[in-house]
């Protein structure tokens, strides 16, 4: 447990505590103090704090000794900055202000992030990284331009990682990176998996005509019947005004002809003949809203044009 | 704002979509169920993703996948028009040298991270939570690339954009086809009544 390494300035506390005896600290710790290389109690910078509140002596170089100390506790969990406190430790008497600033703040972001992520585990990573980033933007940095670039670049992608919450449903309650992405990832799978079941639909309904080309052959050749039958009842609205005005113009050419002409085709189809015709009238059916109805009538518009030229085809091989 | 692209996006796919079908059809008949299935499936993909008009990766990779396949090519540069001729061929020699690029990244990633963990074998303990995090981010990220079209040769924010952009069209794909289902349901039903 006690797997934090203590640094050499340890010692100065360690005379302090001589002085204000800490009910925490064992005396098995006692010794251990005395020692260059120090192991810590995993709290260990619960009762520094403690420790330092009782500490506010006048010394102002005690003082600052002290939040050295307070702040490089987060050092603990850095093995690499062993010899650098060290180091830090000495100069902490030679009242070298500028690098101990700025160390100090280099371990208080360590400290905080090393805090945050101790307490939420899987939910923090980028709410720990987002206030890793406020502290860093209050305080700045030694080495500047590799930090800055990837604060920006974390920043980036906690940003998108919040486009997505809006579009991915039920994201938002989800924090972290990797729950979303996960979220992400199921709906992704989802929609795939529902066009390949879709698209399979499609096929197994149209047993002999798959695509519409055909089917809207057919519906040209079965106008009225179909019209008068299903779409009346069925369609209230203009679409239907216009759509009888395209599809009488049509009637007189094709309706005596082709219909003798493709009776296969129009029994089979009977079911799918105005399937797009459907189509059209599913905004109503559905009535979903605006978006919808343009859609419509702008497919109706495009599927006058298809049936005009596929029926036109049609009569030509007359 | 949306909305707004979104149904004009929604116009373009239906068009292609149909337009796909019929060359479909016209080239090849009396397919087995399957066959009309990818058929159909083939063309509504190509259909959104040229409905995009190559702004977005993960569309330019989908139809210059969908090219790699002979037979599909015909239909693909039929459906396209001679818009898109040049540019996927470019962007395919790019994803090639981009994927190259991409393995070359991961080997020296893991050879970097082989030797940095031999060296370490204290501190990880402490950063178990960080390290557990990022574990569980890359893997995701690995699977999110899978899934995304293109993703393999995408850093990890595009990636996010690009995936975002892809749901987006995957949901108007979906209720496009959705609604067509359903008016062949409602079809189908009231036919039944007719001949009934």
């Amino acid at each position: 447990m006690a797997a934090f390494s203590h640094q050499q300035h340890q010692s100065f506390f360690l005379d302090q505590t001589v002085l204000f005896p800490n009910p925490n600290t064992t005396a098995a710790c006692f010794p251990q103090f005395h020692q260059p290389h120090n192991h810590a109690v995993h709290g260990y910078h619960h009762d520094q704090a403690s420790v330092a509140n009782k500490l506010q002596s006048p010394d102002s170089s005690m003082s600052m000794v002290l939040d050295d100390q307070k702040v490089e506790s987060g050092n603990e969990l850095l093995a690499k900055k062993r010899k650098d406190k060290q180091m830090l430790a000495h100069h902490a008497q030679s009242k070298d202000t500028s690098n101990k600033v700025k160390k100090q703040k280099k371990t208080i972001d360590y400290q905080e992030e090393k805090k945050k992520k101790n307490t939420k585990k899987g939910s923090s990573e980028e709410e720990g990284a987002v206030g890793y980033i406020h502290v860093r933007a209050r305080r700045g940095q030694a080495t500047d331009s590799h930090s800055l670039a990837e604060r920006v670049r974390r920043e980036k992608i906690s940003e998108r990682m919040r486009l997505l919450q809006a579009i991915v449903p039920g994201c938002d309650k989800v924090t972290g990176k990797a729950l979303m992405l996960d979220e992400i990832i199921n709906y992704v799978q989802s929609l795939q998996n529902q066009v390949e079941f879709l698209s399979m639909k499609l096929a197994s309904v149209n047993p002999m005509l798959y695509d519409f080309g055909i089917d809207l052959d057919s519906f040209m050749l079965k106008p009225d019947e179909n019209m008068s039958n299903m779409v009346l009842p069925i369609m209230p609205s203009l679409q239907q005004c216009s759509l009888n005005e395209g599809v009488a113009t049509l009637a007189p050419t094709t309706t005596n002809d082709n219909c003798n002409y493709l009776p296969q085709l129009i029994d089979s189809s009977a079911a799918t003949n105005s399937l797009l015709f459907q189509q059209e009238h599913m905004p109503n059916i559905l009535s979903q809203g605006n978006e919808h109805e343009l859609w419509g009538v702008d497919e109706q518009r495009l599927k006058l044009d298809n049936r005009f030229a596929l029926s036109n085809n049609l009569t030509s091989f007359h | 704002m949306k909305m707004h692209t979104s149904s004009k996006l929604r116009k373009e796919f239906i068009k292609k979509w149909v337009k796909g079908l019929q060359i479909c059809c016209s080239s090849k008949k009396n397919m087995d169920i399957l066959e009309r299935k990818k058929k159909i499936k083939l063309c509504a993909d190509i259909a959104l993703a040229s409905a995009k008009n190559e702004t977005t990766l993960w569309s330019i990779a989908l139809i210059s996948e969908a090219k790699k396949d002979d037979e599909n090519k015909i239909l693909v540069d039929n459906l396209l028009g001679p818009e898109s001729r040049f540019k996927p061929r470019m962007t395919n020699r790019q994803m090639i040298a981009c994927h190259k690029r991409v393995r070359s990244k991961k080997i020296l990633k893991k050879s970097r991270h082989v030797c940095q963990k031999m060296k370490k074998m204290g501190p990880p303990k402490s950063n178990l939570a960080a390290y557990i995090a990022k574990k569980l981010v890359k893997r995701r990220t690995q699977v999110l690339k899978r899934l995304v079209p293109g993703g393999e040769s995408m850093d990890k924010f595009s990636l996010i954009k690009e995936a975002l952009d892809y749901i987006l069209s995957l949901r108007i794909q979906v209720d496009v086809m959705r609604t067509l289902v359903n008016a062949n349901e409602v079809l189908n039903q009231s036919d039944s009544k007719i001949y009934n």
